[in-house]
């Protein structure tokens, strides 16, 4: 096989050149349609940008890493609520950092659904935490628990904690909900005075979870529930 | 084709000889204990977190691989004059080109499997379900697009006239192969006829590693993905690598040692 490439008819050289370009484009788009095909949501871009978004997240979805740019922005979402941002309009950039990471990639939905937690029960702004659930209902109809957060979050906006209890009730004994909204919903049920339920609550949260903030919480959560639960014994049963 | 293998495995060794792989090595150890760490820092995400930065840091490592390989062997072949030598022996040029571009695929698979057993051992000890066949299909099609790296870096030394100008654009020509899919579609929507001409010319001119990018569609997709999926990006890889590696064969050629 000694045929050189240089010495082949110009001609036919580059028609060579120009078949396989050109098998090469077919197959680029065969391909790139195949795999937007496969994808459940469409790519960032071609959906509403939020607010200020980053150019690191920006960079990130034209280069077909929306994905790693979601966990990395999960991470500063994290950090950011770790920091001292008490007195900077109390942590006021967690909506915008969760945002970006349900732009980013929807599919993240163990961060939206913190995001929408945090915001509506932690940091009590259940305006922001609907927005950033209805943004993410809008762009996910296949994940009904997002429902549920909003409407849960309308029962938190008329104060109404039984309300809230009810609809996130199933939420909360879910094995993949956030840990947050497990632990709001215990200190829920405490606040509405319901000991024995909370105790129960308490005790199996503690039993299942590998959370080291639940687990030393649980204890003094359980304290007051039995407390209260000895002084009123008939509330017990 | 048994003169290319030859050199393409004793380029192989040479390689494993110049110490890129302890080097590389090391880097791999190095990217697991951060993508160890980042899954830490995801908490109740860790699992998400350190698969998609195992997958990112199994990219990388090939990328630096391939890089690292052809910008080893074209300082031996314009510094050292080693290639000179091999020329003399009744070897053909493509022969060298295609070994060379062989050996570098080679060792950079050799360094995505080692990543991804390094990945697996991590699983094993954190008691994590990170590598699956997922995963696995997902790390397969990145070094692919890894290998398809390799002719087009061999393009880049063969026209290049000095090693740091050919690992410039081989490096640039990588990250623009990760963007012009999106850009495209962004331009698209910006209903400029002009400007659209323009990005869809790159989009076909410059490669594109977007189309190996399995791992989200695999990770989102609810249905069983259709064999085109799989097999586009192999055709895509052989036709757009044969058209490179055949016109970085035409300048070889005529090439003066």
């Amino acid at each position: 096989m000694n045929a050189k490439i240089s010495e082949l008819n110009p001609a036919l050289r580059w028609a060579l050149f120009a078949a396989l370009a050109g098998a090469a484009a077919f197959c680029l788009d065969q391909g790139i349609a195949a795999q937007r095909g496969l994808r459940v949501f469409p790519g960032a871009l071609a959906r509403p940008l939020p607010e200020d978004v980053g150019r690191f997240s920006l960079a990130a979805a034209l280069a077909d890493e929306a994905r790693v740019a979601a966990d990395w922005g999960y991470i500063e979402c994290l950090q950011y609520m770790a920091g001292p941002y008490r007195d900077d309009g109390y942590w006021k950039d967690v909506l915008p950092h969760y945002r970006e990471v349900q732009w980013l990639d929807p599919s993240f939905r163990h961060a939206v659904r913190e995001g929408i937690s945090v915001l509506g029960w932690l940091y009590r702004r259940p305006e922001e935490a609907e927005t950033l659930a209805r943004i993410a209902y809008a762009d996910d109809r296949n994940e009904p628990r997002y429902a549920a957060y909003i409407a849960a979050l309308a029962y938190q906006q008329h104060l109404d904690i039984q309300g809230v209890l009810r609809v996130l009730g199933p939420e909360a004994g879910r094995e993949d909900a956030p840990e947050v909204l497990k632990r709001m919903y215990g200190n829920l049920l405490l606040k509405a005075e319901d000991w024995a339920q909370a105790k129960a609550y308490w005790t199996a949260l503690a039993a299942r979870s590998g959370d080291p903030l639940t687990l030393a919480l649980a204890p003094r959560a359980l304290a007051v529930a039995e407390q209260h639960l000895a002084e009123t014994p008939d509330k017990g049963n | 084709m048994r003169e290319t293998w030859v050199v393409a495995w004793n380029v192989f060794r040479q390689l494993l000889r110049n110490r890129i792989l302890a080097v590389l090595t090391l880097f791999a150890f190095v990217m697991v204990g951060v993508i160890c760490f980042l899954g830490d820092l995801g908490q109740e995400a860790e699992l998400r977190l350190a698969r998609d930065f195992g997958l990112l840091g199994i990219e990388i490592v090939g990328f630096l691989t391939v890089l690292l390989c052809h910008v080893v062997l074209l300082f031996e072949e314009t510094g050292l004059k080693t290639y000179g030598i091999l020329l003399v022996r009744p070897v053909e040029r493509w022969q060298v080109l295609a070994g060379r571009t062989l050996g570098a695929i080679l060792l950079a698979l050799m360094n995505e499997f080692g990543m991804l057993a390094l990945l697996a051992l991590l699983a094993w000890w954190r008691g994590l379900a990170i590598v699956d066949g997922e995963l696995v299909v997902g790390a397969a099609y990145l070094a692919l697009g890894v290998a398809l790296f390799s002719p087009i870096a061999a393009f880049f030394g063969v026209l290049a006239s000095s090693v740091p100008v050919a690992a410039t654009f081989a490096g640039f020509v990588y990250v623009l192969g990760h963007f012009t899919t999106n850009l495209l579609e962004w331009v698209q929507r910006m209903g400029n006829p002009g400007l659209q001409a323009v990005v869809k010319g790159m989009y076909y001119l410059a490669p594109n590693f977007s189309v190996f990018n399995l791992k989200e569609g695999l990770e989102q997709t609810q249905s069983v993905p259709g064999w085109g999926v799989f097999l586009w990006p192999w055709g895509y890889a052989l036709a757009y690598g044969g058209v490179v590696f055949l016109f970085a064969l035409w300048r070889y050629e005529r090439k003066d040692f």
